[in-house]
């Protein structure tokens, strides 16, 4: 466990300086100030009758988060987390050191699961932030003084969850194979067939979809239980086989 | 208590159709500097690869310090500290941080750490990006994050690559110190001959995956012949004369002969035969092999049979 924890440190630090890094900041603000920036120039965010202003205006970003932020984020963060090690052919010297090479594969999935978690909290404080600024200076909006802090943690968390599936696969993609190209064209193509497979009946157990299908109950408060086992299990499943095949491939 | 750091028995690995270590048996004994020749190609970073466990061999065997590295690779691996193929270096992390990223994976003490830094004089630099350092300097943070958890056996694969001269002897300074210093074995790979027969105890000359010498620098010099350059006024009838009597001659130029002889009595031999044959001698020395010689003439003679 100690191992563990010290590969997660190593791993943290190289993040120091990088883009990945900032990425996990400016993606969520990138997203917020674009509603934000929309609903001031409305004066409006449209909410259905019944619906609070503050939940739609979660809703609004929660859902573009989960569906296309998500898996296009997490393809980049991976990549980059990836590309950190091939840029430099650094494989030789991380598995020359007294490692099990699996802790060094785990290393790279929990950074990325901590990059991901990062960026959702950002989520949530960015959103609760451009909700603050639109009730300053729009207040015919509508926003009030309740900000449903607890549905936005519960959801911005629950999609955290639904993403692990994709984390994992992008993990084993980015560190598989040395082209930054390989994980974002496979990234890319999966997340905006995404888009279109969660319209289908199994489209919620699409990987690259069930961030999408969980935000997408935000306003509506339900749950996706069996999606989201199917995404933890799953993730779990892929992080295992990917530390397998890669920790046993020869580095020449 | 093996006296060897390194053993390998018949070790072979192949990529293909190429044999890149073909039955290699490697003796490297404790607090040696093995200096590992080879030309570009020859199987020197597979052969490196193999001992440090980042590839498999098809077959044969490596010992580390005794004990198969196969089964006990973490373990020992704790006792090696390796630099392969150049620096493995974050460049947007300082010096320091580079390191610290070994220490935390290695388990260091952060006393390991600043004492690397020492080590390769790099403690004033240690606070600065990476990317604005110099090749020499990586070259030393590689070390530094080589020696940090104070190995018993430093693999340092090509560590003078891509140096000025002034980076090389300073690399080669810190490596001839490391044995009596720290009690380290070094094994060395290069294709830097000069380099080589400057810091290295024993050799080890692969070609073609195949380990062709192996022993001390001194066995090395002593296989190879020593050369006589004799300067004569009748080259025609001094060749007839010496070749008579056994001796293989060469001309390099009208008047200059070269013979491989054993040593000053062979010289002091061939002046009085010529002498004799009333073949007037202008000139006579005994040149030492470099290993540069040894090295070509062993290669050669490898690639001829």
């Amino acid at each position: 466990m100690t191992t563990l924890f010290r590969a997660l440190v190593a791993e943290v630090l190289k993040l120091r300086r990088t883009l990945a890094l900032r990425l996990a900041f400016v993606a969520p603000l990138v997203l917020v100030g674009a509603n934000v920036g929309m609903f001031l120039e409305r004066g409006s965010i449209s909410a259905p009758e019944g619906v609070a202003a503050w939940i739609w205006y979660g809703q609004m970003n929660v859902v573009v988060w989960g569906l296309l932020m998500i898996p296009l984020f997490v393809t980049l963060e991976t990549a980059l987390v990836g590309n950190v090690e091939h840029a430099n052919d650094h494989w030789k010297h991380l598995h020359a050191l007294p490692l099990a090479r699996g802790v060094i594969y785990a290393g790279k999935q929990f950074s990325g699961m901590v990059l991901i978690g990062v960026s959702s909290l950002a989520l949530v404080l960015h959103t609760v932030g451009g909700g603050m600024l639109l009730k300053l200076l729009r207040p015919e909006i509508g926003l009030g003084s309740g900000v449903p802090w607890g549905r936005f943690f519960a959801y911005a968390g629950m999609t955290y969850l639904g993403s692990w599936l994709i984390i994992s696969i992008q993990t084993w993609i980015s560190l598989r194979w040395k082209s930054f190209v390989v994980a974002c064209a496979t990234g890319i193509a999966l997340t905006v067939a995404g888009v279109f497979v969660i319209h289908a009946d199994w489209g919620s157990f699409w990987p690259w979809a069930l961030p999408g299908a969980v935000a997408n109950e935000f306003s509506d408060g339900f749950l996706l239980v069996p999606e989201l086992l199917f995404g933890t299990i799953g993730s779990i499943v892929v992080a295992l086989l990917g530390g397998w095949d890669v920790s046993r491939r020869d580095v020449v | 208590m093996t006296d060897l750091a390194i053993a390998t028995t018949r070790l072979r690995r192949s990529f293909g159709d190429l044999v890149a270590v073909d039955d290699v048996t490697l003796e490297v004994p404790r607090g040696a500097v093995y200096g590992f020749l080879g030309p570009n190609g020859a199987g020197k970073s597979t052969t490196i690869r193999l001992l440090l466990g980042l590839i498999r061999p098809d077959g044969g065997e490596v010992r580390l310090f005794g004990q198969p590295l196969l089964t006990n690779r973490i373990a020992l691996l704790r006792r090696v500290g390796a630099l392969v193929e150049g620096p493995s270096l974050y460049p947007h992390l300082t010096g320091r941080e580079n390191l610290e990223i070994t220490r935390q994976l290695v388990g260091a003490t952060t006393d390991q750490r600043e004492r690397a830094l020492r080590l390769v004089h790099l403690e004033d630099a240690a606070g600065r990006l990476v990317k604005s350092y110099s090749t020499g300097m990586k070259q030393r943070l590689a070390l530094a994050l080589a020696l940090m958890p104070e190995p018993d056996l430093l693999i340092l694969d090509e560590p003078t690559n891509g140096l000025d001269p002034a980076g090389m002897r300073e690399i080669r300074e810190m490596i001839t110190a490391l044995p009596d210093a720290l009690s380290i074995t070094v094994f060395l790979s290069s294709h830097l001959l000069a380099e080589v027969e400057q810091v290295a105890t024993h050799i080890g000359i692969i070609q073609g995956g195949q380990l062709l010498f192996q022993g001390t620098l001194e066995a090395l010099q002593a296989e190879a012949a020593n050369q006589l350059t004799v300067e004569v006024d009748q080259p025609d009838r001094a060749i007839e004369l010496l070749q008579r009597q056994g001796w293989t001659v060469r001309t390099n130029s009208g008047y200059r002969m070269l013979l491989n002889v054993n040593g000053p009595a062979d010289g002091a031999l061939v002046n009085a035969q010529l002498v004799r044959g009333d073949v007037n001698v202008s000139h006579l020395s005994l040149t030492r092999p470099t290993l540069e010689d040894i090295f070509l003439a062993v290669t050669e003679e490898s690639a001829g049979s």
